[in-house]
């Protein structure tokens, strides 16, 4: 399991974790989104052992990733521009994984036939997309326990994603692994995430199961016999509100059978709930938080 | 701390083209004396040492911008300091790597000759050989740490070559400084500050002490401890010392996140910038202290270009700001000032303090051309006329009858060529007479070199010593005049001189 505690890391003066708490189970995929300059890959760098926490900890299986180099060998860390050496190769790249992690030449050689990679390739010469699936081969190869992606997930074609989907659903499956990935493609992430956390003001805004999350924000669209006060939904925690005329769309959360029985009580003449999806959620979650600080 | 074997394995492994291709170079170069027919053997194992010995030297610089250039980059930092190793066991392995390399080639490479000068080499030549190589082999540890501490000063690449060459140099500079202004203070005051102070520079004093050991395989001479300088060798124990403190700060305390930021620590770009644009300043200073700003208003607005350039290297934007123009002419103000200060009042005496007292023997070389009317030709012809000669009193005796007169008349023309030069606002342009007094001490070997030469000062002005002072002195020694034009060239004793041509 990853636990962190009250994480802080600021660049000079500017605070970009502030006592950032969070606790993922192994087996799980985490999906960390937050908008641009949030700090995901901070995060991801002081969870990998990259950056020193100022203060806080984080722990995996109880050790600290940043003290005890024994348990960086469990984590892998694919970040989003990846480090190769003039006239590298993937068989010379290889050596360092091969002395320094518990290196699979089984897994390795299985994953080079999926990324339809050489070991002769030179990887400077490839493509973004290409070197994004060699880091991934590496990633896959040393056995981790902890997998953190960094938009690594971004950049894959869509047969090379589908196939990397059920690769680590297997290894979720066979080794409990638990994965992080950051992305800013949600629809992606929706697919294959099973919890996820959105980062804002160098905290976890919200985070937690995705398919509870998502049941717990609802659209509604509803139609009144006439316009209405906003004083009317007093009492709804509603992350977006807009409308035109009599017909009414908000997005609000809360448990749907509370929220409906509220509406009702405004007697509207029709009622529709919709699902959000997980790049909806985000945004409204987003808006409703810039909202508060609004009206502090 | 420990060396992890995995990672040392992976450091020699991923460039071992490089690394053989370095070995070639070491063989090639050191051992390519022996492809000469008839050639001294043992000389050619001394040379081959000496060679080896430079390229591992220049491998103390080479390696550490090799192996902790990933530092430097954010791309390799994330994939190197997720590595599951401790900082400190990464520092020690690549430390150990380095110093396996520069000191393996060396081996390999001396041993190779020692056994192709088979039969050349005695016993005496045996220890100094290892005792070279040993004293190699520290001193490499020492140069690795020192470098290695100045490269992770910086925080990219480009910065941190660049701190390296100004790090290199900068001992040169102080020298450099500390010769301008002793010639202010002291007048031509020659000292050999640069070649003893460079002795003082870590590479400087590991190449000297390696060179002197080497250099007795050849002479065929016993080593004996002597040949080591403690002093020069303390200041390299207090350099590596102090580099052990910046590698931890600088490494296994550095913040990641500090590659490819302006290297902005203070021993990086704000130390070097302000050191070298201050004793710059002095140097300028101190070398046209007998003119006002205004003359070499050019020599200072180059050297304010300069400096500009260098903010810009470090901030990499082409700005001036304002702060930095007025630092610069706060300082260039202060050291003109400073030096004009000097000179006006005489530098305060010191250029008198001529310690006449030390070691054994003062030694007087004097030589003056003549435009002085008491040396005047005996016809309008035109001359070239030189007087010159050399004397030596030894210390104890300088004021026994035999030298006191002319010990006393020396340094009386010592004191008015010091008068002299204040007189002429420090320029020697017009001078017309030098002496250069040294003084020596009766021992056979010292560390500097093979001579005892303590001090020397050298005067020059435009006075000279009157007949009547040359004729004291011609009784304790020769004096010389050598008369030449462009048919002619005579020497003559001074009496000879004074009867045919004195007027």
């Amino acid at each position: 399991m990853l636990k962190i505690d009250n994480l802080c890391k600021s660049f000079g003066d500017t605070k970009v974790l502030d006592k950032l708490n969070l606790e993922v189970e192994e087996g799980s995929i985490f999906g960390l989104v937050g908008i641009n300059g949030a700090g995901k890959s901070t995060l991801l760098r002081t969870i990998s052992g990259v950056y020193e926490p100022e203060q806080g900890c984080v722990l995996f299986n109880d050790s600290d990733t940043y003290e005890d180099e024994k348990i960086r060998k469990e984590i892998a860390f694919v970040s989003d521009e990846q480090y190769y050496p003039i006239g590298s190769t993937i068989h010379s790249v290889k050596l360092l994984y091969q002395s320094m992690y518990d290196f699979s030449e089984e897994k390795f050689q299985k994953y080079l036939k999926m990324f339809a990679l050489q070991e002769t390739d030179a990887i400077l010469n490839l493509s973004k997309g290409n070197k994004r699936r060699v880091a991934l081969l590496f990633a896959l190869s040393i056995n981790p326990k902890l997998l953190l992606l960094d938009e690594a997930y971004d950049g894959l074609e869509p047969l090379v994603r589908y196939k990397f989907k059920q690769v680590l659903a297997e290894l979720i499956e066979d080794e409990k692994i638990t994965v992080i990935i950051s992305s800013h493609n949600l629809k992606e992430l929706e697919d294959i995430c099973d919890s996820f956390g959105i980062l804002e003001d160098g905290k976890m805004m919200t985070y937690g199961d995705l398919s509870n999350s998502k049941e717990n924000v609802n659209k509604y669209q509803i139609v009144f016999d006439k316009e209405i006060d906003d004083d009317a939904f007093a009492g709804l925690d509603i992350l977006h509100k807009e409308h035109e005329g009599r017909v009414y769309k908000l997005v609000v959360k809360g448990s749907s059978e509370e929220v409906m029985l509220k509406i009702q009580q405004l007697h509207p003449l029709l009622v529709d709930m919709l699902q959000v999806n997980f790049e909806e959620l985000f945004i409204y979650e987003l808006e409703g938080r810039s909202k508060e600080n609004e009206n502090r | 701390m420990k060396i992890d074997k995995n990672y040392f394995k992976y450091l020699l492994q991923s460039k071992k083209i490089a690394w053989l291709f370095c070995f070639v170079m070491y063989m090639a170069s050191s051992l390519s004396g022996y492809l000469s027919v008839g050639a001294n053997r043992l000389s050619i194992f001394s040379d081959s040492l000496f060679i080896a010995g430079t390229l591992s030297l220049i491998m103390t610089f080479v390696l550490p911008v090799v192996l902790f250039s990933f530092v430097h980059r954010k791309r390799s930092c994330d994939q190197y300091f997720s590595l599951p190793i401790k900082r400190k066991n990464m520092l020690f392995t690549t430390f150990a790597c380095m110093f396996f390399l520069t000191i393996g080639y060396y081996l390999a490479t001396s041993i190779i000759s020692a056994v192709l000068a088979f039969g050349t080499i005695h016993s005496i030549e045996l220890t100094s050989y290892i005792v070279s190589s040993t004293y190699l082999a520290i001193g490499c540890i020492a140069l690795l740490l020192i470098n290695s501490a100045i490269y992770l000063l910086a925080n990219n690449i480009f910065d941190g070559i660049v701190l390296l060459m100004a790090y290199f140099a900068i001992i040169g500079l102080v020298c450099v400084t500390c010769n301008t202004i002793f010639d202010t203070l002291l007048i031509s005051f020659f000292s050999d500050f640069i070649s003893n102070g460079l002795l003082f520079s870590p590479v400087g004093i590991v190449f000297s002490n390696f060179f002197h050991v080497v250099s007795l395989i050849q002479a065929e001479t016993p080593f004996t401890i002597s040949v080591f300088s403690i002093w020069h060798n303390i200041f390299l124990l207090i350099y590596a010392i102090v580099a052990c403190i910046l590698l931890k700060k600088h490494f296994i305390q550095r913040k990641t996140e500090r590659a490819e930021q302006p290297s902005n620590t203070f021993l990086a770009y704000p130390f070097i910038i302000n050191f070298y644009l201050i004793f710059c300043l002095f140097i300028i200073a101190f070398s046209t202290n007998y003119a006002s700003i205004g003359e070499f208003i050019i020599i200072y607005l180059m050297l304010f270009f300069i400096y500009i350039i260098a903010i810009f290297i470090y901030k990499r934007k082409l700005k001036l700001y304002w702060k930095n123009a007025l630092y610069y002419i706060i300082v260039a103000v202060v050291t003109s000032q400073l030096s004009h200060f000097i000179y006006a009042n005489k530098a305060f005496g010191l250029p008198y303090l001529y310690p006449t007292t030390s070691g054994d023997t003062i030694n007087y070389n004097y030589s003056t051309f003549v435009n002085d009317p008491q040396y005047n030709s005996a016809d309008d012809a035109y001359y070239d006329v030189s007087i010159y000669f050399h004397l030596s009193i030894p210390v104890v005796e300088r004021n026994d009858a035999k030298y006191k007169q002319v010990f006393t008349e020396l340094e009386s023309f010592r004191k008015k060529s010091i008068d002299a030069w204040f007189e002429n606002g420090g320029d020697l342009m017009n001078y017309t007479s030098t002496i250069a007094i040294q003084n020596t001490k009766d021992t056979s070997y010292t560390f500097q070199d093979s001579s005892s030469i303590l001090n020397t000062m050298s005067y020059t002005s435009d006075v000279s010593l009157s007949i009547d002072a040359l004729r004291k002195i011609d009784k304790l020694t020769t004096v010389k005049i050598n008369i030449s034009n462009e048919t002619n060239d005579k020497q003559y004793t001074l009496e000879q001189y004074i009867k045919e041509f004195k007027k």
